[in-house]
């Protein structure tokens, strides 16, 4: 079980990915934004972040850069729409962690994002 | 001298009438004489006033003559003066035109109009100083005055646009004369006003420009939208079958509405990928990731998510023998999909028992592979409309197929984009061919 953060501005978007990784037996915490996120990150210790690019307050680029300002092996994911030929490398250059585009497939989603998690230590 | 000491003439002269020229001779001898000489100097003179008569009259003619001559050519010269001046004035283009020593030999009114100078400029035999007077209305001539002057010293041809200070743009053009020979006797230049025709293509320049824009703002927008629609939709088709997975049993009823829902969301996510994915194309914004693939692993990709449907419609799939063909240069993601919409619609245009086979082999530098199917077959009017966006042929049923109509469009121009082609052959009842030819990696 890992404590994940999930920074997603479409409600119902939200909702799905919650539901998917709750069912899975994560915990999650949800944000709707760039502040909101930084807010969490603040007060919580996360085991990953599944973060949505195109988000309000700066864009997900910023609160990742913020986060491996003073962690560099937390597994952060990008959670886009976008599909422009060249985007996951763009996002693992800039220091993701990993990519899923959406729409997700429902059966393998859990799966994608526990592969990106840390091994227990 | 005779013994009486005459003068030969004058011995000759006594002997012929009949007097001796040694004695003294007698009075009547003398008158005689007398009479004979003033004879002859009235002779003589007579000759020389006729003599003198004659050489004045032809000298009159020679003048009068030579009057002629000279009156003539004059005039002949004028005409022809005349010509070349009317020719001058009658050219569109302002003309200059110098000797080796850069003395001005003819110069029309349309040049001093284009240079705005008065028409007095126009008897300035310096053509440096002519020239100079020129520059004074024209933009940037810093640098003009010293190419005319290197021009002068050669014999190159110029052709280059003089913009002037009043925004007029001059076409200039700039040759050697030469006589017949080919010995360089000056230069001329040619002048032509060309505003309007820069104008013109400066409004088409622009005209095109903004169109351009036009389309790429549209394109912008298909794009941004298309990305906006994606994001709802995860949530339709991801909600959908998160229900359809729930452990909690649904009613049939339930489940096939849900499985529309999820089905109708992810016909919608095709058309919007789709949509995205031309937009993308037609902004220039689709960029290839080129690399060598096999192309029976990129067959083997395209048809595997093709399987159930042809399962489901009782088609036969069959696969390209494995012999050997070149790696091909493509995008893996782009021929994946040219290859998937291909078959995919051969399994959807091909009745249940039909089968669709898929070949490739080497063609000179491409590698052509082919989609053959037994299906309905593409009517020859149909055939223009293949590749258009939007445009789908009907099944015999009246059914719209699955898809978007737009998978064809988008196919053609990716192929395209590879640097391939694209070609068609059907025969109504018989069955289509797709035969897509993409460069050898």
């Amino acid at each position: 079980m890992a404590r994940i953060l999930l920074v997603e501005d479409d409600l119902w978007s939200r909702r799905l990915v919650f539901d998917l990784l709750v069912l899975r037996g994560h915990d999650v915490l949800c944000a709707a934004g760039v502040s909101d996120g930084r807010a969490q990150l603040d007060t919580v210790k996360f085991d990953a972040v599944l973060l949505d690019i195109n988000i309000p307050g700066g864009g997900g680029e910023l609160l990742l850069r913020e986060i491996r300002e003073y962690n560099a092996v937390m597994p952060v994911i990008a959670f886009t729409a976008s599909t422009m030929t060249g985007d996951r490398e763009r996002f693992l250059a800039e220091g993701f962690t990993g990519h899923i585009s959406k729409p997700i497939d429902v059966k393998s989603f859990g799966e994608t994002v526990e592969s990106y998690l840390l091994p227990p230590t | 001298m005779t013994p009486v000491g005459h003068h030969p003439l004058v011995g000759q002269l006594l002997r012929s009438i009949g007097a001796s020229d040694v004695e003294v001779p007698s009075l009547a001898t003398w008158r005689e004489l007398l009479r004979r000489m003033s004879q002859m100097y009235y002779e003589t003179d007579l000759d020389r006033v006729t003599r003198e008569r004659s050489v004045e009259s032809s000298s009159r003619d020679m003048q009068r003559l030579y009057q002629e001559l000279k009156q003539r050519t004059e005039s002949e010269r004028a005409e022809q003066e005349a010509v070349m001046r009317a020719t001058l004035e009658s050219a569109v283009e302002g003309i200059l035109v110098s000797d080796n020593a850069r003395r001005v030999i003819a110069v029309n009114r349309r040049f001093a109009e284009l240079a705005q100078l008065p028409d007095s400029e126009l008897d300035n035999r310096d053509q440096r100083t002519l020239v100079a007077t020129a520059l004074q209305f024209v933009k940037r001539s810093d640098d003009v005055l010293p190419r005319v002057d290197a021009l002068h010293e050669s014999d190159a041809t110029l052709h280059d646009e003089l913009e002037l200070r009043d925004g007029k743009v001059i076409d200039w053009f700039s040759a050697p004369v030469r006589t017949p020979d080919g010995v360089k006797v000056g230069r001329v230049s040619f002048f032509r006003d060309v505003t309007a025709e820069r104008q013109a293509q400066q409004q088409l320049e622009m005209a095109r420009e903004a169109a351009e824009l036009a389309s790429q703002a549209k394109s912008l927008f298909l794009a941004n939208m298309s990305h906006e629609l994606r994001t709802p939709l995860t949530a339709v088709i991801g909600l959908a079958d998160l229900l359809l997975l729930e452990r909690d049993p649904l009613v049939d009823r339930q489940r096939d509405q849900l499985q529309g829902i999820a089905a109708s969301g992810r016909h919608l996510l095709t058309l919007v990928n789709d949509v995205l994915d031309l937009a993308k194309i037609e902004a220039g914004k689709q960029e290839l990731q080129l690399e060598s693939i096999p192309i029976h692993d990129a067959i083997e990709d395209g048809m595997a998510a093709i399987v159930p449907l042809a399962k489901l419609r009782g088609v036969m799939l069959e696969p390209a023998t494995l012999v050997a063909v070149p790696n091909v240069r493509a995008d893996r993601v782009r021929l994946r999909q040219i290859l998937y919409n291909l078959i995919s619609n051969a399994v959807k245009f091909t009745d249940r028992g039909g089968k669709v086979r898929i070949r490739a082999r080497r063609d000179d530098d491409r590698v052509l592979i082919a989609v053959v199917d037994t299906g309905i077959g593409i009517a020859p009017a149909d055939v223009t409309r293949l590749y258009r966006s939007f445009e789908q042929l009907q099944l015999p049923s009246g059914d719209r197929p699955g898809g978007t109509g737009l998978g064809l469009a988008l196919t053609k121009r990716l192929v395209e984009m590879h640097g391939g082609t694209i070609d068609v052959e059907s025969e109504l009842g018989v069955g289509t061919t797709f035969t897509v030819r993409i460069p050898v990696a």
